[in-house]
């Protein structure tokens, strides 16, 4: 039983058809076992990889790429980005105190190759556009925006990848 | 577009691993990727398409890695790796209909399984698989069709007959 309207089988399982021929293409596949049998392997076929790619391939994808199982560092990467975060502010805060220093000082004199001296402009302090780039420790991926006083700010903190799987397997055993 | 881009990190790593083949790569892509999209957020003039807009950039991330490094064919690297490295109960699993499905994807066309990758494992409309791709709708679906097709005839003898089919008088 192979009527005309079985070409339009992969536009029906693909949403391609409009309501009108979605609706005749229905009345078609009641009466087509060909058809019927063909939408049911594609709908096996199609739940058994969504399954797989969902949970299974990230844990194997996780043995692969690593080897072993590896220990969740999700506690001591948030400490690191802490203790990393206040280190850097200490830094910007120190450097933006010279830099204000240097600024708002009398100009410094430096002796040039004749003898002469001849006052030196002082450091001038130029806003800079914001940089945003990425920082990673083993098992987090932080987004940050740092701005030309060396200040960083924390935009996005998350777990990577395998870090995620790990929670994700830890949940499911 | 911070919840967005978490959500999107598996569905990307899937989709990346599955243009280049490399787990360690698909995951460097996927971190790039994101970091583009944050960088390019207010470029983003839909909400709405947002999905879209970063699947798009994760093809030009990996467009432009490309240039520099991997097209590696995937096949024997999941195998040797899941027969090496995971253990016998893992292995089983493994074996199961979903990651033969998977692995003969990879010996379709380039294009044909990217977009069966697209639309079967994230679901994708055909207009959302066109624009991230830079394909017309008529070539997606065209794309499909013969990967549906070709999937199809290569595990129909692996299934047991629907009910109906079973119960249809000859």
């Amino acid at each position: 039983m192979n009527l005309p309207s079985c070409e339009f089988l992969d536009d029906y399982l693909d949403e391609g058809l409009s309501a009108d021929a979605q609706r005749d293409f229905e009345k078609h596949l009641s009466g087509c076992g060909e058809c019927q049998q063909k939408v049911h392997i594609q709908r096996t076929l199609d739940d058994a990889l969504q399954s797989y790619s969902r949970q299974v391939l990230p844990r194997e994808s996780r043995l692969m790429v690593r080897g072993r199982p590896q220990r969740s560092l999700g506690r001591w990467a948030l400490a690191g980005f802490a203790a990393a975060a206040l280190v850097w502010a200490l830094l910007a805060w120190t450097r933006s105190d010279r830099d204000r220093d240097m600024a708002v000082g009398p100009a410094e004199v430096r002796p040039n190759l004749t003898g002469d001296t001849q006052p030196v402009e002082p450091h001038k302090t130029t806003p800079e556009k914001p940089q945003i780039r990425s920082v990673t420790s083993n098992s987090h991926l932080a987004i940050v925006e740092q701005d030309g006083s060396d200040e960083l700010t924390f935009i996005m903190l998350y777990p990577k990848l395998n870090t995620l799987k790990e929670i994700s397997n830890a949940k499911t055993h | 577009m911070e919840q967005l881009l978490q959500e999107l990190e598996l569905p990307l790593y899937r989709f990346l691993l599955r243009l280049c083949g490399d787990p360690d790569v698909a995951s460097d892509l996927v971190q790039d990727s994101l970091l583009r999209a944050w960088k390019n957020r207010r470029r983003l003039r839909e909400r709405g398409a947002a999905r879209v807009w970063v699947f798009r950039i994760a093809v030009n991330v990996w467009k432009d890695h490309r240039n520099q490094a991997c097209d590696q064919v995937v096949d024997s690297v999941w195998l040797q790796a899941v027969d090496q490295q995971a253990p016998p109960d893992d292995v089983a699993a493994a074996k199961e209909l979903g990651e033969q499905i998977w692995l003969a994807i990879d010996q379709l066309p380039k294009r044909q399984r990217e977009v069966l990758h697209l639309r079967v494992i994230e679901q994708m409309k055909p207009v959302e698989i066109a624009e991230i791709l830079a394909l017309s709708p008529q070539l997606v679906r065209s794309n499909l069709a013969a990967a549906r097709k070709r999937i199809r005839s290569q595990f129909a003898d692996q299934l047991p007959q629907s009910q109906s089919q079973s119960e249809a008088p000859s």
